[in-house]
């Protein structure tokens, strides 16, 4: 295997949300004698699609799959396209609407499907477009069932990466080791201008991360390869594209070093339109560049996008653009900062 | 008796001769102080941008530093002409507070207005406050006044005792999200529900909107004799883009009801007559 290649679904490992794998097939077991309801898949792309395909691979006989790759249009006369089919499963879904004027006709053709309770329906989202669209259009109101897909946990981190390796990758724990007390006194002298005297205030310190870890592994019980993946889950905040670019970048086969794994990227100050282009391209997760200048409605959207792109804000490929799996995190924390996303 | 008792409690409050060098350590340290407020206010108020989500309770620590920074300056000096010991220092405050209430009361009120600010938070450094028949973003609560920054970029300084006395209205009251009210009307013939759809998809689309369980958005209809008036309840995501929200809504809202045939109202038609 290319220790290079990023990881697609398909790659995961079967343990991967096992619970909720198993709510989605009892709703769909409990569907066949009351159908009509709908379930939504909420949570980042990677994890949330991967459920998705394993859902349609084992009922595949049963479920008619739909999935959007851009905005739908307004126009689009969304109920009349889909296939007569009693289970649907709809992926990304949250393209269904845009942030603009006459944006939520198709996504209010959708809830008008649901509440038909003609067909069965499992449909995935960003979980930032559902929380917009939860606000803006009471999406939440339109299930009859949400699983939301949290974080991935550090040991699914751990085996999902490890998975792609036939042979044993050597972890190494080059990170220097910060000597730690639980309280520290460290009597500050100030002298006051002038007048030549000198006063001592006392500085007391508590290592509350030294508290912390009492109730973990000891420092020098762990292993460096718990050392990497604490690392990596700490810094991704379980988001696994962020974590696997993470590895990647530190990775040189077969060895992989604590110190090779570097510090989230931090975002440079960003204009009003530039953070609106952010919120929109976090919640559809890729855009191209004439869909984001309909919806941010700005003149500059072409420059703001250069500006982006230019500082590995956002990547393109194909004509569309998306956010840097290593920027993920610290656009998620700026635009929660400024209320622009919840 | 009485007499000896008086006799041994005055304080015999040792001064210093006052010479250059004391002038010269006397003007330094008010400098260093009011450098060092300087400084101070700088660096908090670029944190504060930084760190947007709690701009106001950086802010906030501006006054409080202050305060302590001349009071700390006034001790320095007091103490080199004094030479007191903690009694002298006692009656010295005594009397110099005595001085102020008495000699520059309306400053002294302002002082202690400021403190009440301060301390009981009606308002806090960047909420957006009506007092007065003026509108502002607060930028400062000084010692002796509190300083607004009105929409039309002017600077309107309040003496504190002023702003204590009186009723205050805190639009935002430390959030820095804050509900903004905009009205538009529209012709009384026109479909009002297709006028209410577009108003509240103007406001939950708007990039300066802030949205959640926290934050609904609100459109009402008012019937006039002869307009209507829509009135989109929404909140800012950030105060200072308050005006901005409300333009954005009325430039897109207005846009699109025009492409929906809602028209403003025509002053002096007959409602229900074709124009």
């Amino acid at each position: 295997m290319d220790a290079t290649a990023p990881l697609s679904p398909g790659d995961l490992l079967p343990t991967f949300y096992t619970q909720e794998y198993e709510t989605v097939r009892t709703f769909i077991e409990k569907s066949r004698s009351r159908p009509g309801q709908h379930l939504a898949i909420v949570g980042e792309s990677l994890c949330r699609e991967e459920l998705l395909r394993r859902i349609v691979r084992e009922y595949q006989e049963e479920i008619t799959p739909v999935s959007f790759l851009h905005p739908v249009d307004r126009e689009y006369p969304f109920a009349g396209q889909l296939p007569d089919t009693p289970l649907l499963v709809i992926s990304n879904a949250h393209y269904l609407a845009s942030r603009t004027i006459g944006g939520f006709s198709s996504l209010r053709a959708f809830i008008s499907l649901v509440a038909e309770r003609k067909k069965t329906i499992i449909s995935s989202w960003n979980i930032r477009a559902w929380d917009y669209y939860a606000a803006a259009v009471n999406l939440d109101k339109a299930c009859s069932r949400t699983v939301l897909l949290p974080p991935v946990p550090m040991e699914l981190l751990r085996e999902s990466i490890l998975s792609h390796y036939r042979h044993s990758v050597t972890f190494t724990n080059d990170a220097t080791l910060k000597k730690s007390m639980l309280i520290s006194s460290n009597p500050r002298t100030i002298r006051i201008p002038l007048t030549g005297k000198e006063v001592k205030i006392p500085s007391v310190t508590i290592d509350w991360n030294l508290i912390a870890s009492v109730f973990k592994k000891r420092k020098d019980e762990l292993t460096p390869e718990d050392v990497v993946f604490s690392r990596l889950h700490e810094l991704s905040g379980g988001n696994l594209e962020t974590a696997i670019a993470l590895w990647h970048q530190g990775f040189r086969y077969p060895e992989i070093r604590v110190s090779g794994i570097r510090e989230l990227p931090v975002l440079p100050d960003l204009s009003f339109d530039e953070r609106f282009i952010l919120v929109n391209i976090l919640m559809m997760e890729s855009l191209a560049a004439k869909e984001i200048a309909r919806i941010s409605e700005s003149t500059t959207a072409q420059q703001d996008l250069f500006r982006l792109t230019n500082e590995h804000v956002l990547e393109e490929a194909n004509g569309q653009f998306r956010i840097s799996s290593l920027m993920t995190r610290p656009v998620l924390a700026y635009l929660q900062g400024h209320r622009m996303v919840s | 008796m009485a007499d000896g008792v008086l006799a041994s409690t005055t304080f015999p409050l040792t001064v210093s001769a006052i010479t250059t060098d004391i002038i010269v350590y006397a003007v330094l340290i008010l400098i260093i102080a009011y450098l060092g407020i300087l400084l101070l206010s700088f660096l908090l108020t670029r944190l504060a941008e930084r760190i947007s989500a709690h701009r106001t309770q950086i802010l906030m620590v501006i006054p409080f530093a202050k305060i302590v920074i001349y009071a700390g300056a006034v001790y320095l000096i007091a103490s080199t002409l004094f030479k007191p010991d903690i009694a002298e220092l006692v009656a010295f405050f005594g009397l110099f507070g005595a001085i102020l209430a008495f000699g520059v009361k309306d400053l002294f009120s302002d002082i202690v207005g400021g403190l009440v600010i301060i301390v009981e938070k009606p308002f806090q450094i960047g909420d957006k406050i009506t007092f007065g028949g003026y509108y502002g973003e607060v930028t400062d609560i000084g010692i002796r006044s509190t300083r607004l920054l009105t929409p039309d970029e002017s600077l309107i300084s309040v003496p504190n005792f002023q702003v204590f006395g009186q009723s205050v209205s805190s639009s935002n009251a430390g959030e820095m999200a804050m509900m903004v009210v905009t009205d538009m009307y529209i012709d009384g013939s026109c479909d009002s529900t297709v006028a209410l759809a577009v108003a509240r998809e103007a406001a939950v689309t708007s990039k300066y909107a802030a949205l959640g369980k926290s934050y609904p958005v609100v459109v009402l209809l008012n019937d006039f004799p002869f307009y209507r008036q829509v009135r989109v309840k929404a909140f800012v995501s950030d105060i200072r883009n308050e005006f901005a929200f409300k333009s954005d809504i009325t430039r897109r809202a207005w846009d699109e009801m025009r492409r929906q045939g809602i028209r403003p109202p025509v002053p002096g038609a007959i409602p229900g007559e074709d124009r």
